[in-house]
């Protein structure tokens, strides 16, 4: 996970700044990150694999996503 | 007669998802002779901090043509299915209805649409399902799943909700193919562009990925869209398809 992208909200979970559209961005990170983990592909959204929307290990909020790794 | 179920709740980080547990259940029931099943649907249900889902509080559902002397086999064995096979942590719920029994339901309906939108509670599921003669049961854990088990199948309900899980697998001719060749398929109802516009027959269309459909007017709708780059027709993509 790249932490430049992620604050912690009021319970400390790290979350994404950029929103649900941000598709490239989330790209990226997914690229980088060890822990990425596609999810069932009920629950994949993003074309563009890997990708944050698309991990298991995210956590949808109203705005955008935690991230539970 | 006809049934509607619906699950929620069953997963965690580590386990099989709702779907798969959702389609294992329709599996069985064939296998067992006990009727014939839909395909099934995700429906998404409110996300909020309030609501402990895993990690995108979503329900599944199948309809389901059965003689009523299967009603309560399948019943428990679904219940009996949930309990054994749901994961560790889960709060796993099961709602069963009959739909030609089924008096007002305009107000399961009204359940699952306000479950997109706010936080609603066991009590208020249970009052419905008591006040519709709706089977609705907990298997575990706080059995919070109940909440969404009862809104997945006022969602259902609509026709107007949801995609079906996963994709199909489409045996094409020619590529392109044609709209023709896509409503030969067993479980495509109908071909439509993006904003509900039926297309020609004979409209050529590229496949790419993984085929899938949504709920629309209680049809299985593939959704295509015209490519810019090159004026194709094109099944539509999961950024398409999130907002079903």
């Amino acid at each position: 996970m790249d932490n430049s992208w992620f604050k912690p909200n009021k319970h400390g979970h790290p979350t994404y700044q950029g929103g649900q559209e941000d598709w490239e961005t989330v790209h990226g990170i997914a690229k980088a990150c060890s822990s990425f983990l596609v999810d069932d592909e009920d629950e994949c959204v993003s074309d563009l694999d890997p990708s944050c929307y698309n991990c298991k290990y995210r956590r949808w909020t109203s705005r955008s996503f935690t991230c539970m790794k | 007669m006809k049934i509607l179920l619906t699950i929620d709740d069953t997963d965690n980080l580590e386990s099989a998802g709702t779907g798969e547990l959702c389609e294992t259940i329709a599996a069985s029931i064939e296998e067992k002779g006990w009727g014939t099943c839909s395909g099934v649907t995700r429906h998404q249900l409110f996300i909020h901090e309030d609501i402990p889902y895993t990690s995108h509080n979503s329900s599944m559902c199948f309809r389901a043509n059965i003689h009523e002397d299967h009603l309560e086999p399948i019943i428990a064995f679904a219940s009996n299915f949930l309990e054994t096979e749901s994961a560790e942590g889960s709060d796993p719920g099961l709602c069963v209805v009959n739909e030609e029994a089924l008096q007002a339901p305009q107000k399961l309906i009204a359940f699952g649409e306000k479950a997109k939108k706010k936080v609603l509670t066991k009590t208020d599921a249970y009052g419905l399902a008591k006040e519709l003669s709706i089977h609705l049961s907990e298997h575990g854990g706080t059995g919070d799943g109940i909440i969404g088990a009862l809104a997945g199948t006022g969602l259902r309900l609509t026709g107007n909700d949801g995609r079906f899980k996963g994709h199909h697998q489409i045996p094409i001719s020619t590529d392109p193919t044609t709209v023709k060749e896509l409503l030969d398929h067993p479980r495509i109802d109908r071909v439509e562009e993006l904003h509900g516009e039926a297309l020609p027959l004979n409209t050529a269309v590229s496949l790419s990925n993984k085929v899938k459909t949504v709920l629309l007017n209680h049809d299985s709708v593939l959704l295509l869209y015209q490519d810019p780059k090159d004026q194709l027709w094109k099944n539509c993509t999961k950024q398409h398809l999130k907002g079903f």
